[in-house]
């Protein structure tokens, strides 16, 4: 989770996963089925909990909460860590900002 | 038109722009002038296949291009036989472009029980009748030998991947060698070395299987490949057509100072497949079946990583040596 540019989304963003998105849990990893790109990505089991929390009603700030208490990570570095991830998912075109909700 | 079509495509392009005059006058349906009145049955996989609407040098030239995988059968009594249906339409109904450095692409429309085509010189209709049955459309301009060779075989390929899922199988980007009664299948991103490997092994005096697309299918217990005719850079011998090799692993390349074979995870292992998987892995109504088919493969084959120098190291490991008969005694 390593980004070369700054984190370019707010806490209270409510991002969704794009309509030709689909993933599936296979035992502790997600595989996402990006169907535009024909792309199949596998994610870790945070990574894989992020996307499912990544339905456009929860804020990167709810799922960060929902990290830190999942997988018992410091509040902090949870919240660092999630927007840099779901950055990464937005550049990938996986994930996407609402139109109405966009800055 | 033009205009309106050229803003459309800035914006978003929409299917068959690229290439067609006028998308929206792509057929609706499997009717129209055929080309001729004959037909020849082909035994590619996932077939029978039954090919309809030729004239006189096409079916010569089909007959030519895949020899012994052509037949002048008549129309089998297999109700799941897969029908190719070839119309003849206006060479003005296409686009001419500069073909300088152009990569064959197509553009595809996928609905719940069809899928249109549009490419160099060609439109297809892929009609998924029923979960079993399978219509497809080819709609041609009058073309020379040279260009309705390549036009039949981008359609052909996308109907065998079509095919395929329907009957537990997929078209697998990917390349192949032949081992003592086996088939080892290599997949990997564009330049991962899949022409490289085939051209070192080959090179080794191991067979070489198609570079570009092989097919991998369940039967009972085991998976198996049959050596397809749209052989990329190393066309397959034709005594190889007609066999089935067993498939007791899929190799995803990945370049590496060293020859090594790691493990993948059950998610990787079936990521690995969907993604090589072409045409089908982008249609979101087939999206389920894919899945389901991959899981399906992956009960009775290995997916693992192939760590790959691109020099012919890689036959001597043991995972190779194994199979390969020229280490037999």
């Amino acid at each position: 989770m390593t980004r070369d540019t700054p984190i370019d989304i707010a806490k209270s963003d409510v991002f969704s996963r794009c309509s030709d998105v689909r993933f599936r849990t296979v035992v502790d990893e997600a595989v996402v089925l990006r169907q535009e790109a024909a792309e199949v990505l596998v994610l870790n089991e945070v990574g894989g909990r992020i996307l499912e929390l990544l339905d456009g009603e929860r804020s990167v700030s709810d799922i960060a909460d929902a990290v830190s208490a999942e997988f018992e990570v410091d509040e902090s570095m949870a919240a660092t860590e999630t927007a840099s991830f779901i950055a990464e998912l937005r550049d990938a075109g996986i994930v996407s900002l609402p139109v109405e909700s966009s800055k | 038109m033009r205009t309106a079509a050229a803003r459309a495509s800035a914006e978003s392009p929409e299917f068959g722009e690229r290439f067609l005059e006028i998308p929206d006058l792509f057929p609706a349906r499997s009717s129209g002038e055929p080309l001729g009145p004959l037909g020849v049955s082909m035994g590619l996989p996932g077939g029978p296949y039954r090919v309809d609407g030729l004239g006189e040098e096409q079916l010569i030239w089909l007959q030519e291009q895949y020899r012994g995988l052509c037949s002048a059968e008549p129309e089998s009594d297999d109700v799941n036989e897969t029908t190719i249906r070839v119309f003849g339409v206006a060479s003005e109904d296409f686009r001419t472009f500069d073909l300088a450095g152009w990569v064959h692409t197509l553009d595809f429309d996928y609905q719940p029980h069809q899928v249109r085509v549009a490419g160099l010189n060609i439109m297809g209709l892929v009609e998924l009748v029923e979960p079993s049955k399978l219509v497809a459309s080819y709609f041609l301009p009058p073309l020379e030998r040279e260009h309705f060779l390549p036009a039949f075989e981008n359609l052909s390929r996308v109907v065998v991947a079509y095919r395929l899922l329907q009957t537990g199988g997929l078209l697998l980007h990917s390349a192949g060698l032949a081992f003592n009664g086996d088939a080892g299948l290599f997949v990997g991103r564009s330049g991962a070395g899949k022409s490289t490997l085939v051209g070192l092994a080959t090179g080794a005096g191991v067979v070489g299987l198609s570079d570009d697309l092989n097919i991998l299918q369940r039967v009972g217990d085991s998976a198996i490949t049959q050596p397809l005719p749209f052989a990329g850079d190393h066309p397959v011998a034709e005594e190889l057509l007609h066999r089935t090799l067993t498939v007791p692993a899929v190799y995803r390349l990945e370049q590496s100072p060293g020859h090594a074979i790691i493990d993948l995870s059950p998610a990787r292992a079936l990521a690995t497949l969907m993604a090589s998987a072409p045409s089908v892995n982008c249609d979101p109504h087939r999206a389920p079946a894919l899945e389901e088919v991959a899981e399906s493969l992956l009960e009775v084959v290995a997916v693992r990583q192939l760590d790959f120098a691109k020099d012919p190291g890689f036959l001597e490991l043991a995972e190779f040596r194994r199979h390969d008969q020229r280490h037999a005694d």
